[in-house]
């Protein structure tokens, strides 16, 4: 989206225009979603978190008179701050709906995803190896190869430096290396 | 085969391609605009009279729980350019392809809600959802659509959702007017479904062991749930504006309906039951006029106890027997003030859950604070 749009439309959010915050919305969410997608279990959680990102995101920026100088880095950080609830909060089910279903649950978003890039073994075992990764490294390699954030958008979406975002993405593509170069075998996790 | 850098980096952009559904990014926008639009208009939503007989009173809080859907139906349809599309959604069942469509609906209403007793009463409507489901199922005529596994879907849900119910009985402030609905409407919930479960014992087919099984479930924790909520009313200090007050004389009427229901059950039983059951009921009775109603719901619970260790129903091979002896239909359907469920007042079940306790860390606020400059 043009950076000045964008502002326009923030402007426009600051003052109580929902349909302002549908068109960013519109805008933003296909990344969202695919940065949760990496971090939760299933595409449905991914999806009821994305949603939730966009209505704390509003709750925020809703007439307040905060300048936001990045949109983008404030979602990612609602995001990810969501993630971290997801992981904390996550408990086994009261009453377990469908014991098939949920063993087959990572598969199912595994096809899902392939159908919607290709059959390739080369993305499978991308993807097989991207959830072998320390959950920091998965972060970075995603922000900056798929959702094509630059190093600084990086450090401000992570609160890191400059500098150890550029050496964590160095060793993350170094391991995703030996996991899709290690020829057809189950990869392990590399770190906890 | 070892693969470069640059190799590796055009594989990862390839993921780029994934995209969340259409239908979903459509369907959750205008939920979102349709929120916060809400948010920034919200009317305060009128509350309904208390003295109303029971049955509309019951049909004026469903009219109150269906109005942000109704809205929101609206909207999807506006957004879908579809009102059939929306309409076949909300009449799917398991098994269909728009059921899921349906259950993300639900999910996508739930999450962009803040309010906690708006969340409760939500998720009260996604129960009596499930009721309105076995419903249909129920009345399929054609053989084989009804399968025991459809029937266990939704039960299976049911519970589930019931329980979440209960989860956000906890978190609600103390409205005790808002508690006390959610336990009202719960429990009609539970004996709709009672009854619907009557009729699937009619269809052999439908029943079988697993049934069973998720029948006594369902049945269990929507008895715990409705329960928790009345305690949770009962239990909260009372609220100095009237509008928020517990209803004294509907709380009343509702207890008294239950005492009725087990001195019905208590009267139609072959072998005597201990005098203790009387008299709990009896001490139930005088706390009610007394006003004293976390007393009469402890007589209750005690009086139904010792009705169930008193000797239960006689066991049955029969799948569609048993189901029938989950759900309590020794007796015929019209013998209770509550229907067949009327039966399963109060059951103590092995799949209770310890009370729910209220959140005691702010980690949501805390999370959305974390993210401020």
């Amino acid at each position: 989206m043009d950076k000045l749009l964008e502002k326009q439309l923030l402007a426009l959010v600051q003052s109580g225009d929902a349909e302002a915050f549908g068109q960013l919305y519109t805008a933003y969410v296909p990344k969202i979603y695919r940065y949760l997608l990496f971090k939760v279990a299933t595409r449905e959680e991914a999806e009821d978190l994305s949603a939730e990102v966009f209505l704390r995101a509003w709750q925020y920026l809703h007439g307040q008179l905060r300048t936001v100088k990045s949109l983008q880095a404030l979602l990612y950080r609602i995001a990810k701050h969501l993630a971290i609830d997801y992981y904390r909060q996550r408990q086994p089910p009261a009453y377990q709906l469908d014991e098939a279903a949920a063993a087959g649950v990572l598969d199912e978003r595994q096809q899902r995803l392939f159908e919607q890039v290709d059959q390739s073994m080369t993305v499978a075992q991308i993807e097989r190896a991207l959830r072998t990764l320390k959950d920091e490294y998965r972060e970075v390699v995603l922000l900056r190869y798929v959702e094509q954030l630059t190093v600084g958008e990086i450090a401000e979406v992570t609160a890191r430096s400059r500098g150890s975002v550029r050496v964590m993405l160095h060793r993350a593509l170094r391991l995703l290396r030996q996991q899709v170069d290690s020829h057809g075998e189950t990869p392990k996790p590399l770190h906890g | 085969m070892r693969r470069s850098q640059q190799e590796l980096i055009t594989i990862l952009q390839r993921l780029r391609a994934v995209t969340p559904p259409t239908e979903w990014v459509t369907q959750s926008r205008e939920l979102l605009l349709q929120e916060i639009r809400r948010q920034a208009n919200a009317p305060v939503p009128a509350v309904p009279a208390f003295d109303r007989p029971r049955e509309s009173l019951a049909a004026g809080w469903l009219r109150l729980f269906r109005q942000p859907v109704v809205g929101l139906v609206a909207a999807l349809a506006l957004a879908l350019g579809s009102a059939l599309t929306v309409n076949a959604a909300f009449y799917s069942l398991p098994g269909e392809p728009l059921y899921r469509l349906k259950l993300a609906f639900e999910r996508t209403q739930l999450v962009l809600v803040s309010d906690s007793t708006r969340k409760a009463e939500l998720k009260v409507e996604f129960v009596r959802n499930r009721v309105k489901e076995l419903e249909q199922l129920v009345a399929q005529v054609a053989p084989g659509r009804t399968t025991p596994q459809r029937v266990s879907q939704v039960v299976t849900r049911f519970t589930r959702e019931v329980a979440a119910v209960r989860q956000e009985i906890g978190r609600l402030p103390a409205g005790n007017r808002a508690v006390f609905k959610i336990a009202v409407s719960v429990d009609e919930a539970r004996s709709d479904l009672a009854a619907q479960l009557q009729a699937v014992t009619q269809q052999p087919e439908a029943a079988s062991a697993e049934v069973t099984a998720v029948v006594r479930e369902a049945l269990a924790a929507a008895e715990q749930t409705s329960q928790s909520a009345l305690e949770a009313a009962i239990a909260a200090p009372t609220s100095a504006t009237s509008s928020q007050a517990l209803p004294a004389a509907d709380v009343s009427r509702f207890l008294e309906e239950k005492v009725a229901a087990l001195r019905e059950q208590l009267a139609s039983r072959a072998a005597p039951a201990p005098p203790a059951v009387a008299e709990a009921l009896d001490a139930a009775s005088a706390a009610i006029t007394e006003g004293a109603f976390a007393a009469a719901l402890e007589h209750l619970k005690a009086a139904k106890t010792l009705l169930d260790q008193g000797g239960g129903t006689p066991q049955s091979a029969a799948p569609e027997a048993n189901v029938a002896e989950a759900i309590g239909t020794d007796q015929p359907a019209t013998s209770t003030a509550d229907g067949v469920g009327a039966t399963a007042e109060f059951q103590t079940s092995s799949t209770v859950e310890p009370p729910v306790q209220p959140p005691t860390g702010g980690t949501e606020t805390e999370t959305t604070q974390n993210f401020l400059p």
